[in-house]
């Protein structure tokens, strides 16, 4: 239930090779194949090494990136011919520091695994000596996806800062490890009005915060309001409580006309929650077990308040730092090294500690995809939570037993600027306002291709825009998949026929930090112009220089992708409708508008479901969207761990989770 | 000399200003906003509502509190990405990491150039001269990521002698100091080897070996205080960029923490109260660098008077 925005900075890929195969095979079982080898795979991410240039120079190839293309050929072309002149000379390399080093270096990596053995036996003991008998003896370490942005729940949005949330804090539900379903947490019973639209939450007395505070209902409500008072990227999500966005936006003008009693959200008592929904929300129970919809502590966050000279209150994101932090999870928070590590111990005021596995949780910090993998190789890290697309394509070849993964709850594709004229074709009407020219250019990109060369993690091509296999009951008709004869028809129908007349100027838009839609933009290139005679252009920016353009329409096509919040096909849908911010296409129509909003009011299920088909089978013919591939989700760890799985949201629940001996 | 450095410290604010203002023009002028995040739009109310709580809503109000800031409270404010922590903070916790990192490097540089430069030129043609000019053009030529990652690959992934990611120890800091000072190592090679050169060409140095001195004492005593000053000039900007960390070592050998990260997230996050104060810290040191290093002319060359130069 997250997003994934450095999804697009992890994407390393190396180029589509197919010489890397027949170089390496040979050589492999030799130390120097290895070594030429490991010297391919980390001069590979040197693209990604110097983002930097990239974000100076703006062009889609930087002069370092060229440098490091260069500098692999040349790797490779030693690799291959050099023989023994080059393994002399390396070898005179190594001797020389050998000689240089003391003795007792060599034996430096045993050294520094036994000493951090011991300081995890340490840490493990002095927790041990306080818990019940817990499963695991030492601490579980991962590397999560880069470092923490925020653990202030109203700006939360990265992954990475969700995944420690789950560990420290809980909701009314939670997810089941094994199903990742929503199930119950601190609410005990739960009581759903006959028009759905009012539940009643009772709560677990025996709940309680990390400093020992109960936790109540109140703090529930405080939470809420405050989401709403101090809005981040997730406040959409409470749009579905009765009154919570005109409380947002008349907090903000400081109006007075909603009241925050207004808000459907109460406490009659302290172990009762009440909350009222302007529609029926069917997935309701998924949201609860989501961050932001988790209680705070107010006493705790005191003070920390300030108020501005509107006389708005905010509280300083230090309260989410240890010392200061309450929580009320599995876990506490006790150490923050901003851009180097987490601590957490196991929560001993937890009301269900005894199900809590492991010691403790240290999240260590790694930007570096060769460095967080050769920290994994060498058992510093139990979990490596991200992996460098390059590595993992390596690892998914060899059948590597500790790679996991499971299709992810997103799609990449493309999205269409749907407007009559846009910036960049001055004077001309934008051939992609045409339907049919949106379908020619479905039609004619070979999806599987980009699957197999590209990607190459087994990803599922896309036939719809809504993954395949989360929602059964939705049954939607598949956009017009690669078939170039028909493409060719309907865009001759659209008068343009052979690609003549096609204006010039229409640009794939990209981040140019990403190397699998760097060669992404330039296969969709080629395919255009081999399967339509029409000709675009590419062009990579940098990441943010490139969010900006999207969601300020500047664009013609642009390679985006999008992952759903919540389990429910409307996580989907709602991106485009014509009023959602996150719709970019300029693509709106009423009747769009019309079958989500009856979707929403429905409270049976089966006609829900066939209104939000509906909806799905105007985006697939439609398209202001052209999907391509489904995303897949991987990790890595060790044999030992016990109790971490694989899912389509890349959730975590923490509280199995130990390290074995 | 009291009056010149009096007057080169007085300038330091005004210079520091100046680099703060088109730091600020830059980093406010770039599109994308510290708070608006990559994959979710948000409404551009609450996004204002936000900058506001970061006094960031507009440039007049950013200009009216945070410059003020610096100077009553020597604040930095929060940074506007790491939510939580201030700027400050941050840049004093990967201060001494970069700052160790960089003395190791430079002093590495430093010893070795120096040794290297001189026998070089005493030398002249013979094997270490070309074996040192040699691999001078290597150290100049090939970037650190390049070294770096060759190093981590032949020491960490394939000997196994180092461990990477860690921080506290000697052995954690080898690796990434010689990444670091190949480049600085080769410039004060070949530098101190020219003025070498030049200065064994000197009458003195004639007259010194004439008086019957021999050559080992001849080079120490006489020659390589005098060859020594391009080489000092050469230091301190040279100090400065190491000391205040490097991106591409900071990533090859994954030091977490140090300021090259802190940088370069800062600038593609658009934390423009992280990129200022970083542009503040590192303009400072560059500033003081140069000025002792201005200072050190006069200890090694008491010929040279600042007063005279300086006015």
């Amino acid at each position: 239930m997250m997003t994934q925005p450095n999804m697009m900075t992890q994407q390393i890929d190396t180029t589509i090779d197919t010489t890397d195969e027949s170089i390496d095979r040979p050589r492999r079982d030799s130390r120097w194949g290895r070594l030429t080898g490991r010297i391919r795979q980390i001069m590979s991410p040197g693209a990604r090494l110097l983002d930097l240039g990239v974000s100076v120079i703006e062009r889609g190839v930087s002069v370092i990136e060229c440098g490091t293309r260069v500098i692999e050929r040349s790797s490779r072309v030693i690799g291959r011919g050099a023989g023994v002149v080059g393994r002399v000379a390396m070898l005179a390399l190594v001797a020389g520091f050998v000689a240089g080093c003391p003795a007792k270096e060599s034996g430096g990596s045993d050294a520094g695994a036994a000493g951090a053995d011991a300081s995890g036996a340490a840490a493990g003991s002095s927790v041990a000596s306080t818990a019940e008998a817990t499963e695991g003896k030492r601490p579980f370490r991962f590397i999560n996806r880069g470092d923490i942005i925020t653990l202030d729940l109203n700006d939360m949005s990265y992954l990475q800062d969700f995944r420690v949330t789950y560990a420290i804090r809980e909701g009314l539900y939670t997810l089941d490890p094994e199903t990742f379903k929503a199930v119950p947490a601190l609410a005990v019973e739960t009581s759903v009005s006959d028009d759905k639209k009012t539940w009643t939450f009772k709560l677990r007395p025996e709940a309680k915060w990390s400093n020992g505070d109960p936790v109540r209902a109140g703090d529930f409500v405080f939470s809420w309001r405050y989401m709403l008072e101090a809005p981040g990227e997730y406040a959409y999500l409470f749009y579905y409580i009765k009154n919570a966005e005109a409380y947002e936006n008349s907090y903000r003008a400081q109006d007075g006309a909603v009241k925050a009693e207004d808000v459907g959200v109460r406490a009659p008592d302290d172990l009762t929650l009440v909350v009222e929904l302007t529609n029926p929300v069917p997935f309701l129970t998924d949201l609860l077990s989501f961050p932001p919809f988790y209680p705070r502590h107010a006493a705790s966050m005191e003070p920390f308040k300030s108020v501005d000279d509107k006389g708005r209150v905010s509280y300083k994101p230090e309260y989410t730092r240890p010392p200061a932090v309450v929580c009320n999870g599995p876990f506490v928070l006790t150490a923050w090294e901003a851009g180097r590590r987490l601590v957490m111990e196991r929560n001993e005021q937890y009301w269900d500690r005894a199900n809590v596995k492991s010691p403790g949780v240290e999240m260590v910090v790694n930007n570096d995809p060769q460095g967080a993998f050769i920290q994994y190789e060498q058992k510093q890290v139990d979990w490596l939570a991200d992996v460098g697309p390059d590595i993992a394509v390596r690892l998914f070849n060899q059948k590597r037993p500790d790679l996991h993964v499971a299709g992810a709850f997103g799609t990449a594709f493309m999205t269409l600027n749907c407007a009559e004229s846009i910036s960049e074709l001055p004077g001309v009407k934008n051939p992609l306002s045409d339907v049919r020219v949106r379908r020619a250019l479905s039609m004619a990109i070979d999806r599987t291709k980009i699957v197999q060369n590209i990607t190459r993690m087994g990803e599922q091509v896309a036939e719809r825009y809504i993954p395949p296999g989360f929602f059964p009951d939705v049954k939607s008709e598949p956009i017009p998949g690669f078939n170039v004869e028909n493409a060719k028809k309907e865009l001759a129908a659209a008068g343009f026929p052979n690609g003549q007349g096609f204006p010039r100027g229409i640009t794939i838009l990209y981040n140019a930090d990403n190397p699998t839609r760097t060669q992404l933009a330039q296969f969709l290139k080629a395919q255009w112009r081999t399967n339509l005679g029409i000709d675009v252009e590419v062009k990579g920016i940098e990441l943010k220089s490139y969010r900006n353009e999207v969601t300020s329409k500047n664009y013609s096509v642009a390679l985006v992708a999008w992952y759903g919040d919540y389990m429910d096909p409307s996580t989907f849908t709602d991106k485009y409708l014509s009023t959602s911010q996150n719709n970019d296409s300029n693509w709106g129509p009423a009747a769009y508008d019309d079958l989500i909003a009856r979707a929403a009011s429905e409270p049976d299920e089966a006609k829900r479901n066939a209104l939000l088909s509906q909806a799905e089978t105007m985006i697939n013919t439609e398209l202001p969207i052209i999907p391509m591939y489904h995303y897949v989700n991987y990790g890595l760890w060790h044999a030992n761990v016990r109790g971490l799985k694989m899912n389509a949201k890349q959730l975590t629940v923490f509280k199995p989770v130990y390290v074995a001996e | 000399m009291k009056k010149v450095l009096l007057y080169r410290l007085l300038q330091f604010p005004l210079v520091l200003a100046v680099i703060y203002l088109l730091t600020f023009l830059l980093i406010w002028v770039a599109p994308g906003s510290p708070f608006a995040s990559e994959s979710r739009a948000m409404n551009p109310e609450a996004l204002q509502q936000l900058a506001q709580r970061f006094n960031a809503d507009s440039s007049w109000r950013f200009l009216t509190y945070y410059p003020v800031r610096i100077v009553t409270e020597f604040d930095f404010g929060p940074s506007m990405v790491k939510r939580g922590f201030s700027v400050k903070e941050l840049i004093f916790s990967g201060l001494p990491i970069s700052m160790t990192l960089g003395l190791a490097a430079l002093g590495i540089a430093v010893v070795v150039g120096m040794l290297v430069g001189t026998l070089s030129a005493v030398k002249r043609d013979g094997i270490l001269d070309y074996a040192g000019m040699t691999l001078t053009l290597f150290g100049i030529s090939v970037p650190a990521f390049v070294t770096g990652a060759v190093l981590v690959l032949i020491f960490v992934a394939w000997l196994e002698w180092f461990p990477i990611g860690q921080w506290g120890s000697i052995k954690d800091i080898i690796l990434p100091a010689i990444a670091l000072s190949l480049a600085p190592m080769a410039y004060i090679v070949r530098l101190q080897r020219v003025s070498m050169l030049d200065v064994l060409g000197a009458d003195y140095v004639r007259t010194a070996r004439a008086k019957g001195l021999s050559k080992s004492r001849v080079v120490i005593k006489h020659c390589l205080r005098n060859a020594f000053l391009p080489v000092l000039s050469y230091l301190g900007p040279a100090a400065a960029t190491t000391l205040t960390g490097s991106f591409v070592v900071e990533q090859v050998f994954s030091i977490q923490g140090g300021l090259g990260r802190h940088f370069v997230e800062a600038v593609t996050g658009r934390d423009q109260t992280m990129v200022l104060g970083l542009v503040l810290v590192y303009s400072t040191i560059l500033l003081a660098m140069n000025l002792l290093v201005d200072v050190l002319y006069t200890v090694v060359d008491p010929r040279i008077d600042l007063e005279k130069k300086g006015a």
